[in-house]
């Protein structure tokens, strides 16, 4: 049996978090996880732990910051949530992404005659 | 760039706050599971499951806690804080080694660090002012010093130095208001001096131009010292009236702290540089300084004192170009480039003590084998291995340099101390040329430390994990022991061979430096009391002959005074150093002094052969010597009266001519037993060339106890024969004694410190070296013992291969000593010095080997096959 989900890129999981983040308003640690398992519908494999690793590295950077609150269930979480120099992170590693996919897709699917 | 400066302050804070930070992380992925688990039973899948898979799904708590706390804090500094108390505890645990290595480093840190400090004192050092580099001194060579003729002269003609400026140093009698009385040193300085310095009084005002003219009510300004101790730090003083040498001075103003130009000074008087106004002086020596006009350098300010020359008065044919310009802080001390040198060479000094430090971890380092090798197993990398060893060695050598901080602040303050309390040194010792710990210094002590770390933790280090690397697994489970290679085997070789070779030479040098303090000089030096007389600037000897003849006449007549003396320099004064003399044809070193009549017969010296000196010898001129007995012990060739004697030419002069013969006409018996010397003494008037003796010394023999007012009475009796007569340094001549053997009893008690730490230290590293070299051998013997070999033949057999390296040692050792003996020492070290050294490192050795051979026989031959 192959596992034929993808690991997540070297360096994209920054930019995965800050943008749940700013669509999702304050998220605690599994609730970053599950967005972005949801979202990834499965085929990204996500090791929740290095969430938590890329979470303290946002928060020393101050693009994200941390305060305790109370869950769904009342439970006491962590909530994380985006800063005004994490949003402009958040567009220029968005804008360099697209330019990095973009170059992939074009060296993956040529255009014939270009 | 932002990010990165917030990660940093982040990471600080999270080093700081890693405790409460760890246990939130805990919490928080606590809460992480139990929300997960929550979710996947709300999604139908059992308790047990849902735990085991929101585990899965996280990953290892563990790991993850652990990088989390790495990604927080600094882990290096938390892995170098582990090593330096993993250092301490080893330190703790090798005491021996640490006391003993720790004190060698220190001693050879302190050593290096006081040295720097000294050259660090007496080298780039800028006047304390504004462009104090630019402030300059005229010196003239090998003529005449300069004089006030000169100074006008240059006053009137150079253009490339500004506000030329001259002084002179006198001593005069300072009496306050208050009555207290004493000798002070004083710059007899022009106004400039004040305009060069551009320093403001603390109050009142500097010396002005018109206070130099003839006639002007006379002032003086007086130091910060001098205000605090005679003034009692009153700011009334300014418009007081004090006296020096019994004229009436205005005190006009007070200098701040830490203010003695030109050189070090306590006041100042102005210079009445008009000669025709002082005609007594108009040939005394001024120091001349001045400021470089702007865009003038020292070149050019040269080649206009070259064009300009000398006073018309002063011109000999050879003076031109002899006229020198040189920066004002460095014209009172040149050091040789080579100076530089010295620090990086006592660097050096670190490398015995590093060595044997080294032999020791080294040593140390092998039976840690097993624990470096699980270290390594379980993913420690080599060169973590080696630098939590260099570390260890680092927590000592920082131990030593501190230690050694402390001994240079010791010296520092103790000079500073010497410096102070001693008035003629004072005035050697420009006010700026503080010796001080600087930064410098501590940069410097803290790159021995490291360097002795690399040296005697660094290498061992390196060779013992080496061994490691290439045996890793193995190494657990290996129970043949390593050896130590034949490098450590010849280093203890070495080592023996270095302290026999040494040791005699240090012990007797010790006991030659610290005897005459404990056995005293051999004769009643506390009976003798010496002051040194003076003329102020005076140039005449005929006059200062007169005025010292009259002077002690009248103090031979003196309350208590049974006898008084001159001399040029007091009875084993070190002043007069040591000189080469040709007795026909045969060098010797001697001290001489000029001796007055009365100088044998104050001391009670005993003549064994020949004459003293007659009436007749004092005429100047008269080729006479008198020399003593050791003098005459050491000429070969028997009876020395009637043999000819010269001077050889001074070292450092340059010349190369010997001086005019003398002829010995007696032989004395020894005044001190104690400290013996090759002695000779010429009758005092011959010495009094113009110019050559403006001071000389008073010996008076007063018994037991000194009369008490003597000090004063001798003031008295010299301010009536002459009141320019100074008389000064009033003390005993066990004093005197004292005060030049505190230096050579601190020599005496650093050589015989470091004589005793060599001793300690070799006998330590051979003990640890040998027993650890039999212990290697433990099953070997074992084996042998099995095949039934007798156990004195494997006593045999231990002492003569693990003593061959000592012995080896001692008689490269012994040759070394007779070597350094003949070459040194003058083949002075006494066979019984030599004899014990070499006894003492047998004893080591043979202690050293005597434990382990006790064991090797007791070894159980079953047990010792069953560790294989």
């Amino acid at each position: 049996m192959t596992d034929d989900r993808s690991s997540i890129l070297q360096g994209t999981l920054d930019l995965m978090v800050l943008k749940t983040l700013e669509q999702m308003g304050p998220l605690h640690g599994y609730g970053i996880a599950r967005r972005i398992e949801q979202i990834g519908r499965n085929a990204l494999i996500v090791n929740q732990g290095t969430i938590y690793l890329c979470l303290v590295r946002l928060v020393q950077k101050k693009w994200i910051t941390a305060r305790w609150g109370a869950s769904d269930n009342n439970r006491k979480a962590k909530y994380y949530s985006i800063t005004k120099a994490g949003r402009a992170q958040l567009k220029i590693e968005t804008e360099n992404w697209e330019r990095v996919s973009s170059v992939i897709d074009r060296v993956l699917n040529p255009v014939p005659g270009s | 760039m932002r990010a990165f400066f917030h990660t940093i302050i982040a990471r600080l804070g999270g080093f700081l706050r890693s405790r409460s930070l760890d246990s939130e992380f805990t919490q928080e992925l606590e809460a992480h599971l139990a929300m997960a688990v929550e979710d996947k039973i709300r999604r139908g899948i059992t308790p047990e499951e849902a735990r085991r898979a929101a585990r899965v799904e996280l990953g290892g708590v563990a790991q993850l806690r652990q990088a989390a706390h790495a990604a927080r804090g600094l882990p290096w500094l938390e892995s170098f804080g582990l090593d330096v108390r993993l250092g301490l505890r080893m330190l703790r645990r090798s005491w021996g080694l640490t006391l003993i290595g720790g004190l060698a480093m220190a001693f050879a840190i302190g050593v290096g660090a006081t040295a720097f400090t000294v050259l660090d004192t007496f080298e780039g050092n800028r006047l304390p002012f504004d462009e104090g580099d630019r402030l300059v001194r005229l010196v003239i060579y090998r003529d005449r010093g300069i004089n006030v003729r000169d100074f006008e002269w240059w006053r009137k003609e150079l253009r490339s130095v500004r506000d030329l400026g001259a002084f002179w140093t006198v001593e005069r009698s300072l009496v306050t208001g208050n009555g207290s009385d004493g000798r002070v040193s004083v710059a007899e300085m022009t106004a400039s001096g004040f305009r060069l310095a551009r320093v403001q009084p603390l109050f009142g005002r500097t010396l002005l131009e018109e206070d130099e003219r003839g006639g002007a009510t006379p002032v003086v300004v007086i130091g910060h010292g001098l205000w605090q101790s005679r003034f009692s730090a009153d700011r009334a003083v300014v418009g007081q009236t004090v006296q020096l040498d019994g004229v009436d001075h205005v005190v006009i103003g007070v200098m701040p702290q830490d203010f003695g130009f030109p050189v070090n000074h306590q006041a100042w008087i102005p210079l009445r540089a008009n000669p025709l106004s002082n005609a007594r002086r108009e040939n005394a020596d001024v120091m001349v300084f001045g400021r470089l006009a702007p865009g003038v350098t020292i070149e050019s300010a040269e080649a206009e004192l070259a064009a300009i020359g000398r006073a018309r008065e002063n011109l000999s044919t050879d003076d031109k170009g002899l006229i020198r310009v040189r920066a004002y802080a460095d014209s009172f001390v040149a050091l040789p480039w080579w100076f530089d040198a010295i620090p990086l060479l006592l660097a050096l000094l670190l490398v015995p003590p590093c060595a044997n430090i080294a032999i020791l971890i080294y040593a140390r380092n092998i039976s840690r084998q097993e624990e470096f090798a699980a270290r390594y197993v379980l993913g420690a990398s080599r060169i973590r291995i080696v630098g939590q060893l260099l570390i260890e060695a680092l927590v000592l050598a920082g131990a030593a340099a501190g230690m050694g901080l402390a001994l240079t602040y010791q010296f520092v303050e103790t000079v500073q101390r010497f410096v102070d309390q001693q008035p003629d040194l004072r005035l050697n010792v420009p006010y700026w040329m503080k010796p001080n710990i600087s930064l410098e210094t501590v940069l410097y002590i803290a790159g021995l430390a490291a360097f002795a770390a690399m040296v005697a933790g660094g290498v061992p280090a390196i060779r013992a994990t080496g061994r490691m690397r290439q045996s890793g697994f193995h190494s657990l489970g290996d129970h043949t022991s390593p050896r130590l290679g034949i490098t450590w085997t010849v280093l203890v070789a070495i080592q023996v061979a270095l302290s026999i070779a040494v040791l005699p030479a240090a012990a007797q040098a010790s006991w030659h430096l610290i005897r005459l303090n404990i056995l005293g000089p051999g004769y009643p030096s506390k009976e003798y009391v010496t002051a040194e007389i003076g003329l102020d600037a005076e140039r005449s000897p005929a006059r200062f002959n007169q005025l010292q003849t009259e002077l002690v006449r009248q103090v031979r007549t003196a309350r208590g005074v049974s006898g008084a003396s001159v001399s040029a320099f007091l009875h084993d004064e070190e002043g007069g150093g040591t000189i080469q003399m040709d007795v026909d044809g045969q060098q010797l070193g001697v001290r001489p002094n000029h001796v007055d009549e009365a100088f044998f017969g104050l001391f009670g010296a005993s003549l064994l052969a020949g004459r003293t000196f007659e009436n007749a010898d004092f005429s100047p001129g008269r080729p006479v010597v008198i020399v003593n007995r050791t003098f005459a012990d050491e000429l070969s060739g028997g009876n020395p009266l009637g043999r000819r004697m010269r001077y050889l030419s001074y070292q450092g002069e340059g010349s190369s001519e010997s001086g005019p013969w003398y002829e010995i006409v007696g032989v004395l018996d020894e005044i001190s037993p104690n400290a013996t010397r090759l002695r000779i003494y010429h009758p005092l008037a011959s010495a009094l060339a113009p110019g050559e003796v403006d001071a000389v010394r008073l010996t008076l023999r007063v018994g037991p106890a000194i009369p008490s007012g003597l000090a004063g009475q001798l003031m008295g009796i010299a301010r009536a024969v002459d009141p320019n007569l100074q008389v000064k340094r009033f003390r005993t001549l066990y004093d005197v004694d004292q005060e030049d053997l505190r230096v050579f009893t601190t020599l005496g008690l650093a050589f015989g410190m470091v004589a005793l730490v060599v001793v300690l230290f070799s006998a330590a590293g051979i003990h640890t070296l040998v027993a650890f070299a039999v212990a290697q051998r433990h099953r070997e013997i074992g084996i042998r013992s099995a095949l039934g070999a007798a156990p004195s033949r494997l006593v045999a057999d231990v002492f003569r291969r693990h003593l061959s390296p000592v012995l080896g040692g001692i008689i490269v050792g012994a040759l070394l000593a007779w070597r350094i003996d003949v070459s040194f020492a003058n083949d002075n070290i006494s066979v019984t010095v030599f004899s014990a050294s070499a006894a003492f490192m047998i004893a080591i050795g043979l202690l050293a080997v005597a434990g382990p051979a006790q064991r090797a026989v007791r070894i159980n031959p079953t047990e010792a096959l069953r560790e294989g």
